[in-house]
């Protein structure tokens, strides 16, 4: 399990979890009818490797778009990373944003409330 | 040789029926069994289009984004459904999953620029009142309110009944920057109601 890739699909981001260097990425569109059926997998295999690990890590969102029931799985996320940082781990969680998309932006602004111990940065991309 | 004599000239026809969708201010129109890929096909060429009109990218990413909640919804919810024959494999699926479900989506754009996304399912009449009630809450609210009770429905999880996160329409009712407005309308003869949800973008 060093590292998972996942190619971009028509409704769905693509993953790169290097699970080695401890840099996650989910970059473009996510709005798939049946969320789980899609991140279920990846995900568990992601908290696996959080809860077995104590390296730092750097979860980068670079999503465009995403429907709500992503936005589930997401918070779901920032939840556990908040909680892993909350322990003592190094995790800094970076949010990318077209520098016109004020909606992503204020999505992630939004995530980054709830989170004291996990480190957040907004990433503006031209 | 003697043609039968066409009683109906049938491009007049379909001419007159292009022009109904026009004086609606109809661009893009589905009417039928609701897909993911038919959700995406006239996504992709509506973001085209727009991109092409060189409409304000805050406008269009609002109508993408109702025009995927709001699919969805039918997708997940319509009452007027189709399952597959006996006998067929499902692919791992319920057979209420393995269903086809049916609505019509309208998107569109009115004489002084705004646009819309337009999406009608049936529904049971007993989740009218449920689903009256929690739109109607959504209304007068602002961004950061919206915002707020996003989060708070994400954290707690969907409601009963609920196939997604719950919080489809907090996340039209946040992006309709020209407001929203919805209705039902009961099906004569059945315990069955059509039901209308339209957004506006401007």
């Amino acid at each position: 399990m060093s590292k998972l890739f996942i190619g971009a699909g028509v409704r769905t981001p693509q993953i790169t979890f290097s699970f080695e260097d401890g840099v996650f990425s989910l970059e473009g569109e996510s709005y798939p009818e049946d969320v789980r059926a899609f991140y279920d997998d990846p995900m568990a295999q992601f908290y696996t490797w959080l809860e077995s690990t104590s390296a730092p890590l750097r979860f980068e969102f670079k999503l465009v778009y995403f429907n709500s029931s992503t936005a589930k799985v997401i918070m779901d996320l920032m939840e556990r990373l908040e909680e892993a940082a909350g322990n003592g781990r190094e995790c800094l969680i970076q949010w990318h944003y077209a520098e016109d998309d004020d909606n992503i932006k204020e999505l992630g602004e939004e995530f980054a409330e709830d989170l004291v111990s996990a480190k957040f940065e907004l990433v503006e991309v031209n | 040789m003697n043609l039968p004599v066409p009683t109906l000239n049938i491009a007049e026809d379909a001419y007159r029926f292009r022009g109904e969708l026009d004086r609606r201010d109809i661009i893009s129109s589905y009417s039928g069994p609701l897909t993911d890929d038919i959700l995406s096909s006239l996504g992709n060429s509506l973001r085209t289009k727009m991109e092409f009109d060189e409409t304000d990218r805050k406008i269009s990413r609002g109508v993408f984004s109702a025009l995927v909640e709001q699919a969805q919804n039918i997708m997940r919810y319509s009452a007027e459904t189709q399952a597959p024959p006996s006998g067929r494999d499902l692919e791992g699926k319920s057979l209420e999953d393995a269903s086809l479900r049916f609505g019509m989506v309208l998107i569109g754009r009115t004489e002084n620029g705004t646009w819309y996304v337009s999406c009608s399912n049936v529904i049971n009449n007993d989740v009218v009142a449920r689903l009256s009630q929690s739109i109607s809450s959504l209304q007068g609210l602002d961004r950061k309110e919206l915002g707020a009770m996003m989060k708070e429905q994400l954290r707690d999880g969907p409601p009963e009944g609920s196939k997604g996160a719950g919080v489809g329409w907090i996340t039209i009712a946040r992006e309709a920057t020209g407001g929203f407005e919805f209705d039902f309308f009961p099906i004569m003869g059945t315990d069955k109601s059509y039901f209308t949800f339209k957004a506006y973008f401007e």
